[in-house]
């Protein structure tokens, strides 16, 4: 059985959500979207939620990774497409672990950007 | 060839104090509507004491204290965060680490953020980033 994937999203890069990064202390510059732009490509993991039947308030972030491709520090694209598949999904007592990974690219130039890897825990409250 | 030595240290620099505004404007910055990050009675039913902090701004903190230390022609090849432990309102991050490895075209760095509890500091985040140069 194939893992869950979601739909391919396609974002636009704004000017403004660039600023929040800036203000925070990352290095922005006109050729360069800051390195944790990515943080906001997240609807793919959320479909994928959903799916599960996982509420977000449940959820806690356990890891993250980002794999850069060189494209990425010399171009901010117009807009960012990328989906997410689930890679795996353990169970640990009241703990549910499930790592994600997001594939980002510029479609423009069908360039691939960044992978985003995640690791989310899922506790259980009841 | 890197400019950095094995061992050297990355000192540790306050990268400010998590407050609500801060949170409530990470919450736009980083696309993230979890509750558990703004509302007390979101948090609570989550089992929390109150809101914490987003993993990625810490991740964001750890990132803004690197690039201060990189020159324009030395950018991030990999990024790799460990949230280990929950930050509260409150609570002031410090960021700062060590060179861990260098290689022809990478210099890697271990950084850590976080705060001090009474006489110690509990670790919050911890990274592992690549750095790729000429």
């Amino acid at each position: 059985m194939s893992n869950p994937r979601s739909r391919e999203y396609t974002e636009e890069v704004r000017p403004e959500d660039l600023e929040g990064f800036a203000r925070l202390g990352s290095r922005v510059s006109k050729h360069a979207l800051p390195a944790l732009f990515l943080t906001r490509l997240r609807h793919g993991e959320f479909e994928i939620l959903n799916q599960l039947g996982i509420a977000l308030n449940e959820v806690l972030h356990g890891e993250q990774e980002y794999i850069y491709e060189p494209a990425y520090w010399s171009n901010i694209p117009r807009k960012i497409s990328y989906f997410t598949e689930l890679l795996s999904r353990v169970e640990k007592g009241k703990m549910l672990f499930l790592v994600f990974e997001t594939q980002v690219t510029d479609p423009k130039v069908e360039q691939k950007f960044a992978i985003s890897k995640t690791t989310m825990i899922v506790r259980r409250t009841t | 060839m890197s400019r950095f030595q094995v061992g050297q240290e990355i000192s540790f620099v306050s990268m400010g104090t998590i407050t609500p505004e801060l949170l409530k404007e990470f919450s736009i910055t980083g696309s993230d509507p979890n509750p558990i990050h703004l509302d007390d009675r979101a948090a609570q039913k989550a089992g929390l004491t109150g809101p914490i902090a987003h993993g990625m701004l810490l991740a964001t903190l750890i990132i803004a204290r690197i690039e201060k230390e990189l020159n324009a022609n030395e950018n991030l090849a990999q990024t790799h965060f460990r949230f280990r432990a929950m930050t509260f309102l409150g609570e002031e991050v410090f960021v700062g680490g060590k060179v861990l490895k260098i290689s022809p075209h990478q210099t890697e760095f271990e950084l850590v953020a976080r705060s001090q509890k009474a006489a110690e500091f509990e670790i919050k985040t911890l990274a592992k980033i690549k750095v790729s140069h000429p």
